[in-house]
């Protein structure tokens, strides 16, 4: 902290020393002169602008007029802030404490008490199987009691107090156990909700209320059925380690790599290519094969460069599944691993995961992540790429994780290893539905194999390019899971355990969130237009039921899945894609065999920024019956009947909720413009700079893109723009160099690009950078953890974002007027007088 | 105490210039060092600012039979070394010759008298051409460094030193890896010696000749350079890098 202005310069003082030079500062008390620039905040007095001759006049008078504030004074939410969190902090411990003396065994401090805690928790006998089973069968007993037992008003108000308080307790011990109490305490309350809705709240007396009411609980229905098997997914993630590989390499089974590709551009698939040339792996045990289904003569005359096998298909039947069944009559390899085309992957792919196969002979499948080094069109036109995790990650970094613990991992199309003979066992990749890699593991696991799942990344790739590309990607996921769920039902046929069964149903389960979404989002405006009652219930008694159900569903979420999904943007995600995959699934699940495969775009350039008003055509129309909603019901409120009121301000705030949801989905639909052609992926690295003087400086990478680096130095000016020099970069022992040419400077941070690579040294810069072993280890590093108050702060955020963003592409002209307002704001706040601030 | 002792295969490869830029890495890292040069070129104390024409050394005081330690000197930026020092004559270069041919146990018992800190790190640069001395000290060293550079001629003297039993390893120095054959020996360097070679290279960098025009190190000179970079690395690795039946400190 520095040392403040400690007295009050009289204002004769500031007038004199104005014209005079002021004396040398000694070391304790700050000069003259920055005494009076303190008083001058706005102006830099050092460098005057012409138009200072007004600003420091007009400061001169504000001053005469305006005592300055002082610095130290804290704002009046903070201090309800700290208000709030001691007395939140005490109460516990408080009545604990007060407990302790009254049975006379007296508790020393909030640490001991956690600890003790804390250490009961986490104890290894909670791991003993008897207890386990004891201590489910009572919290199931428990769970029935509460959950269909009716309750008064007042004792269903004290049940809600003691369940929440129990659990903001229990939210801060660490632990398996903790997360189970959670999972029961949301269980309960969710269930105790959906109860009580069936038992009281449907309006047998009128027809609409009644059908529009079942409506309503289906889709309440549809989402308790998901939560629960959601915790029953999640809740115990296995993290499986891999197993070594045995020291005598001729004991390595060989493997076939398939690279398949259709209309992807040649420069997304170099990189594949050359990293997957840089697995580790004997030589004579791996072949490679690009599966060109686009014949294309540039992919084979670079197939012939590079090395690797080629295969062509004339005709495209089933796409991808058929390309790969093609290939396999092909190849002998004993093992098959699947890479789309723009997924790289790291040296250590096969080392890390082949180990398992010679471990268990029934294991067929094996399945890492796909990391995306380049932002989705959430990432990229919400601007939180690296800030919040993307939809991704919950999918790759738990519920895979969870499905292994009960082997229900399945296949995903890509980044992962199959075994031959299982595979040709089921006769080829599965080619009924759309998504032939759920359908193909599952036939798998039918047979009684098994599959494994890595949660370290090994590959890297593309996200999708554009909105419409995302939305066609998961509407064709959302089919295929459907077909399927219809087709080849897990709940029913053998051959799958209990666990399988429901793991594999939620996973389908969970893209049938299209029509129940809808039903969510026009669900206030049944009461608000058409004032159907279809939830037959006052509106206190709404809340105490519906409160528990939404607040312990977040806290229990948010724990168990804070790491990989930040609170409240499940919701996001499923409100922009619901109205696209609410028809393909109905569709499938009824008539499984119509529609059509299309292929996800990968490796596009959004050229301009633009409002993508195709897409977000559904959301404009939910977004403009919502307003005649939300203008209703404010009638309602001015003019209706007064004993209503209540239940039309709840009503109104689910439209709010609503809206901002739907807000969000539009600000993901203005594209922002993306500037470059390649991806600059962050990436972190050594690296050695070569000058021509001889010099050598050490140096980190910050990004890497296709044609250049970013690199950032220790101190300004060290190189120029424009200059040559000669970059090398470590990978184990061997180094490489590359030749570059500095492309800009800004500051400490250096962005070059290479010159002329010949075809080696893009190998070997694939080997340096995409294909390290530790190339995504540290992906998450910067990654703050999920704070479902500030998670739900920026969701509206983002939806205020998402109004403005419609606001400005559709009236071109009044944008001009407003940024015009702008400019002028901005004007006078540079002008006009400020008061400067100062501390006593 | 940890002693290092360094020399190198062929004359001129950098043994000097190591050892003084891994006393200062050292150094840099918290540890108290000492160095110590046994070389009659009598270089290392160029790297630390020493006036030419003090010719006070280790050989001096042993030629003058005065304690051997009272010839020690504290560098500006706070290395204690002890220079070889110049007898003029044909005496130069052989006095500690002789002095370790008739007293094997000289280095060990002198180095036990002195009253060095537990953690306490010595360096010795061992010369090159009196092989006697370098292989007394990397005997009763801790580790041996023998620097070396990756090119044919140091290739083919290596064939006609082959590594001692031991904590030894062969350091790579002045790396370029623009010249093809220097990347091309690296890589047969590694393939022959394997484990014997330390995981990492010193980067030739005009940075150090530069700071030595300085006498200086180009921990002062140049401090954002790769061979400064390279130095710590080399400390960091010895440090971790116990030989076998010692505890850490």
């Amino acid at each position: 902290m520095t040392k403040a202005v400690t007295q009050k310069v009289s204002l004769l003082e500031r007038f004199i020393c104005l014209f005079f030079i002021p004396p040398k500062a000694n070391q304790d008390t700050p000069g003259l002169y920055d005494r009076i620039a303190a008083l001058f905040p706005h102006i830099n007095l050092k460098r005057p602008v012409p138009l200072d001759i007004v600003r420091i006049p007009l400061q001169i008078i504000w001053l005469v007029l305006v005592k300055p504030t002082p610095a130290k004074r804290i704002s009046l939410r903070t201090r309800l802030g700290q208000r709030v969190k001691s007395i939140k902090a005490l109460l516990p411990m408080a009545l604990l404490q007060r407990a302790g003396k009254a049975l006379s065994c007296p508790i020393k401090n909030p640490t001991d008490v956690r600890k003790t805690g804390e250490t009961f928790a986490t104890h290894a006998f909670w791991d003993h199987p008897i207890v386990n089973y004891i201590s489910i069968f009572i919290g199931a007993f428990i769970v029935f009691l509460s959950v269909t037992t009716p309750f008064s008003l007042a004792t269903q108000a004290l049940f809600v107090l003691l369940l929440w308080l129990a659990a903001m307790w229990v939210r801060r011990i660490p632990g398996h156990l903790a997360t189970m109490i959670l999972i029961v305490f949301s269980v309960t309350a969710s269930s105790r909700y959906l109860w009580w809705r069936f038992d009281s709240t449907l309006n047998w007396d009128d027809m609409l209320d009644l059908t529009l009411g079942f409506g309503l609980l289906g889709a309440e229905v549809y989402a308790w059925l998901v939560l629960l098997l959601g915790y029953f997914q999640t809740a115990w993630p296995l993290n499986r380690e891999p197993s070594d590989l045995p020291r005598d390499t001729r004991e390595w089974p060989s493997v076939d790599i398939y690279i398949p590709t259709y209309n992807e551009p040649l420069n997304v698939v170099r990189p594949t290519v050359f990293a997957a040339q840089a697995i580790d792996w004997p030589k004579d045990k791996i072949n490679i094969y690009i599966l060109d289904d686009g014949c294309r003569e540039s992919f084979r005359d670079f197939a012939e460069e590079a090395g690797v096998n080629y295969f062509e298909r004339k005709e495209s039947t089933h796409a991808k599944a058929g390309n790969l069944n093609l290939a396999m009559t092909k190849t002998h390899g004993e093992f098959i691993a699947i890479f789309d085309c723009d997924h790289i992957p790291t040296r250590s792919f096969l080392q890390t995961s082949m180990g398992l196969f010679l471990k268990d002979e029934k294991l067929a499948v094996i399945q890492t992540p796909h990391h995306f080094f380049s932002p989705d069109p959430f990432e990229r036109n919400l601007g939180n790429f690296g800030k919040v995790p993307n939809e991704n990650e919950l999918f790759y970094g738990l519920v895979q994780d969870g499905n292994d613990l009960w082997d229900a991992t399945f296949f995903c199309g890509s980044c992962a290893i199959i075994k031959r003979d299982p595979l040709e066992e089921i006769g080829g990749i599965a080619v009924e539905t759309v998504t032939e890699d759920a359908h193909t593991s599952l036939r798998l696991h039918r047979l009684g194999y098994r599959s494994a799942y890595l949660s370290q990344p090994q590959a890297a790739g593309l996200a999708t390019e554009s909105l419409s590309a995302h939305v066609g990607q998961r509407i064709r996921w959302a089919r295929g899971m459907a077909q399927i769920f219809r087709t080849d039902n897990p709940l029913l046929g053998k051959g799958l355990s209990i666990g399988q069964r429901l793991c594999y149903s939620n996973a389908m389960m969970h893209f049938l969130y299209g029509v129940p979404r809808l039903i969510f989002l026009t669900a206030p405006l049944a009461f608000l237009l058409l004032h159907s009652y279809i939830i037959y219930a006052s509106a206190l008694t709404l809340t105490l039921y519906v409160l528990p159900h939404i607040l312990h569903s977040s806290i229990t979420n948010s724990r168990i899945q804070g790491e990989h999904r930040f609170s409240f943007w499940a919701e996001v995600y499923e409100t922009a894609l619901a109205w696209y995959i609410a028809r393909p699934t109905t569709i499938a699940l009824f008539a499984p065999n119509k529609g059509s495969f299309n292929v996800t775009a990968k490796g596009g350039l959004v050229e301009d920024e633009h409002f993508d008003w195709t897409i977000s055509k559904p959301y404009l129309a939910l977004v403009f019956l919502n307003l005649i909603g939300f203008a209703a019901g404010i009638a309602r409120l001015i003019f209706g009947d007064p004993d209503e009121i209540q239940t039309v301000v709840i009503t109104l705030l689910w439209t709010t909720y609503n809206l901002t949801m739907l807000g969000a989905a539009m600000a993901v639909a203005a594209e922002a413009k993306q500037v470059r052609v390649t991806h600059r992926v962050s990436i972190q690295f050594p690296v050695t700079l070569h000058l021509r003087n001889g010099h050598c400086i050490h140096a980190e990478t910050s990004d890497y893109s296709e044609g250049g680096l970013g690199i950032k130095l220790a101190n300004e000016g060290m190189l120029t723009n424009g200059e040559e020099l000669s970059i090398s970069l470590k990978q184990g022992t061997r180094e490489f160099v590359f030749p570059v040419r500095v492309s800009n400077t800004y500051g400490t941070h250096v962005g070059v690009r290479f010159k002329d690579l010949t075809q080696q040294q893009e190998k070997d810069l694939i080997h340096c950078t995409f294909a390290r072993a530790d190339a995504w280890v540290d992906r998450n590093k910067n990654r703050e953890k999920d704070r479902p108050l500030h998670s739900l702060k920026y969701v509206i955020q983002m939806g205020i974002q998402g109004y403005i963003r419609l606001y400005k592409h559709l009236v071109p002209r009044i944008h001009f007027v407003a940024d015009s307002i702008l400019y002028i704001r901005n004007f006078l706040r540079w002008l006009l007088p400020r008061t400067p601030v100062t501390s006593k | 105490m940890r002693l290092v002792a360094v020399r190198s295969i062929k004359g001129g490869s950098g043994a000097t210039t190591t050892a003084a830029h891994l006393a200062v890495a050292l150094k840099a890292e918290g540890l108290p060092v000492l160095l110590i040069d046994l070389c009659s070129s009598n270089m290392l104390r160029l790297h630390f600012g020493m006036n030419w024409v003090d010719q006070s050394g280790l050989a001096v005081q042993i030629e003058k039979n005065l304690p051997w330690y009272e010839a020690s000197f504290r560098s500006e930026f706070g290395i204690d070394f002890i220079p070889h020092g110049y007898t003029p004559g044909e005496q130069q270069g052989l006095i500690l010759n002789t002095l370790f041919a008739a007293q094997p146990y000289w280095l060990k018992n002198s180095l036990e008298q002195l009253d060095l800190a537990p953690d306490c790190w010595v360096v010795i640069d061992c010369p090159s051409n009196q092989t006697q001395i370098g292989s007394i000290a990397s005997a009763i060293a801790d580790h041996s460094l023998l620097v070396i550079t990756a090119d044919p001629a140091c290739y083919a003297s290596m064939q006609n030193y082959p590594l001692e039993a031991g904590n030894h390893h062969y350091l790579v120095n002045r790396f370029n890896p623009l010249m093809a054959v220097e990347k091309d020996f690296y890589d047969v360097l590694q393939a022959d010696y394997q484990q014997h070679i330390a995981p990492l290279s010193i980067h030739r960098d005009e940075s150090i000749r530069e700071s030595l025009a300085y006498k200086q190190t180009v921990f002062s000179c140049a401090p954002h350079s790769q061979a400064a970079h390279d130095y710590t690395t080399l400390a960091t690795w010895l440090r971790g890098h116990l030989p076998a039946g010692v505890s850490d400190d």
